[in-house]
């Protein structure tokens, strides 16, 4: 099996000398979809990005698809970040904001083609939003916004999504519309996902992992019965 | 004087070919700062090369040249600064704004004999634009819409979200700073003509008119330039006119254009249909 993300010994101290990630070793093999969980502050978002390189690691090493960090490979990796929030003037449209995932893939130079634009309104229709290609991201709800972001990935054919706090904010109906396209573009792409949650009910029927953090370590790692089965994990969610 | 008696003088032509490429260029960068949510980011600038003029004057170097050397640099420290000290972006602009000024008014102080030229840096007159700052500031405007055209979709990635464009493999940094070294070129080149204190105003109240009657940012770049041309060019003639100061006309002009754009704007009149 091809390893996606290959954490070795990362280590992330803040100019205080405050340990936010402590000697994280992870391996997460291709077409794997791992739920990360785990209470506030075990350092969720922090992982998501530092294997998308927004955040610098103190000490470590990281390889996506084994090669280190840098632009050609972040073009592959689909980031859908917690907030969501546009400022509701912001003079641009979910088709234009789409096709920054089409950017990514092809590098800002590339004039899109018919085909490309096609492939915008089709990965539109797919996720649910393809009335909304000429609105202004301003006027999105919650749910519309991230099922945008999610537009946004696929278009850019990323082969490893990482998703923070998807569900966040939203209300039951939407939850439940963002489980099923995450399911769907699983099923569809065989992409690697890495999705942060805080509820155990939100974890979609795609994952076959759980990364289980707490205080910025890694409590437990492995497939989704064998950490239901961990007594720390039972007593944090009442199991 | 008649109103057309003005076009025979040369020196108001070359003002009027200032007004709209200064007014083109300024309304264009408005767009970048005010949807990059960086607004004093002008002021920063617009000081930084007041700053580095003023150190010309003293040192007797260029102080144009000087003026857009300090203006570049410390566009170039906002970024590093802010991520050095945790502090968010606005806060290091203003570290470096109070530090400009604080570097400006020490040097006027030692400057004794420049008065008319300190002035002139400060408040700056359109009617002493020369036609070598007429060929500097078309080949800024010419750079300006050549960045716009070959970079537009790093541009729009990164006026949409900066962090997502990083994550994604977008050159971010590198068209970010491109982008700033092109603003201070403009801020620094039109310092003689429109004056240090007042081109931030041309630079932030045009763009912000613009951000009320559009949903398009290509159609923002259009009417924040052509409202910051029209600043130009009605202050021009109602200064010429009466004998008031042209910079001061100007920045009033682009106010009242500012408050009937909010008077008009589609989408504040959507929001009050649909919420009140």
């Amino acid at each position: 099996m091809n390893t996606a993300v290959s954490l070795s010994k990362i280590n992330l101290t803040t100019n205080s000398s405050r340990k936010i990630l402590t000697d994280i070793n992870l391996k997460i093999d291709c077409g794997d979809c791992v739920a990360v969980i785990g209470p506030n502050g075990a350092g969720k978002t922090t992982i998501l990005k530092i294997i998308n390189g927004l955040i610098k690691q103190t000490s470590g090493e990281i390889e996506i698809f084994n090669e280190k960090i840098s632009n050609k490979i972040k073009n592959q990796i689909g980031y859908i970040p917690q907030n969501n929030y546009f400022d509701p003037f912001l003079p641009i449209s979910v088709k234009e904001v789409i096709s920054i995932g089409l950017s990514s893939k092809y590098g800002i130079f590339k004039n899109f083609s018919d085909k490309d634009r096609q492939i915008i309104e089709d990965t539109a229709k797919n996720v649910g939003i393809f009335k909304l290609l000429d609105t202004p991201v301003g006027k999105l709800s919650g749910g519309e916004a991230q099922k945008l972001s999610i537009a946004r990935v696929l278009v850019q054919e990323a082969k490893l999504i990482l998703m923070d706090e998807p569900l966040s904010n939203l209300d039951n109906k939407a939850q439940k519309d963002i489980l099923d396209v995450t399911d769907e573009i699983y099923k569809q792409k065989k992409a690697t996902i890495l999705i942060v949650l805080h509820n155990l009910s939100q974890i979609p029927s795609c994952c076959n992992k759980i990364l289980f953090m707490s205080n910025g370590e890694i409590v437990k790692f492995g497939k989704k019965e064998e950490i239901f089965d961990n007594k720390l994990f039972q007593e944090l969610y009442n199991l | 004087m008649e109103f057309l008696d003005f076009f025979n003088y040369s020196f108001f032509n070359r003002a009027l070919i200032m007004s709209i490429l200064g007014g083109i260029s300024c309304g264009i960068i408005g767009v970048w700062i005010l949807l990059l949510n960086i607004p004093f980011i002008g002021v920063a600038m617009s000081h930084a090369a007041f700053a580095g003029a003023m150190t010309g004057l003293l040192l007797g170097i260029n102080p144009v040249l000087c003026g857009f050397i300090f203006c570049v640099t410390s566009a170039l420290f906002i970024d590093p600064v802010a991520e050095k000290t945790k502090l968010h972006n606005n806060i290091s602009i203003s570290l470096l704004f109070s530090f400009m000024l604080g570097i400006a008014f020490l040097f006027i102080g030692m400057l004794k004999d420049y008065r008319a030229e300190v002035l002139g840096f400060m408040w700056g007159n359109i009617l002493t634009a020369s036609w070598n700052d007429v060929i500097l500031s078309t080949a800024a405007v010419i750079i300006l819409i050549s960045f716009i055209i070959i970079f537009h979709k790093g541009i729009l990635a990164i006026l949409f979200n900066r962090e997502i464009a990083r994550a994604c493999g977008i050159p971010e940094k590198l068209i970010f700073y491109v982008l700033l070294i092109i603003s201070s070129t403009v801020v620094s080149l039109h310092l003689h003509s429109i004056g240090g204190l007042l081109i931030y105003s041309l630079i932030a109240i045009p763009s912000a008119s613009a951000y009320q009657l559009t949903y398009r940012t290509g159609t923002m770049y259009v009417i924040s330039s052509l409202i910051a041309v029209i600043s130009c060019i009605a202050g021009l003639f109602i200064s010429s006119v009466t004998a008031l100061p042209v910079g001061a006309t100007i920045i009033l002009i682009s106010c009242v254009l500012f408050l009937t754009s909010v008077l008009f704007s589609k989408k504040r009149n959507y929001e009050k249909k649909t919420f009140f």
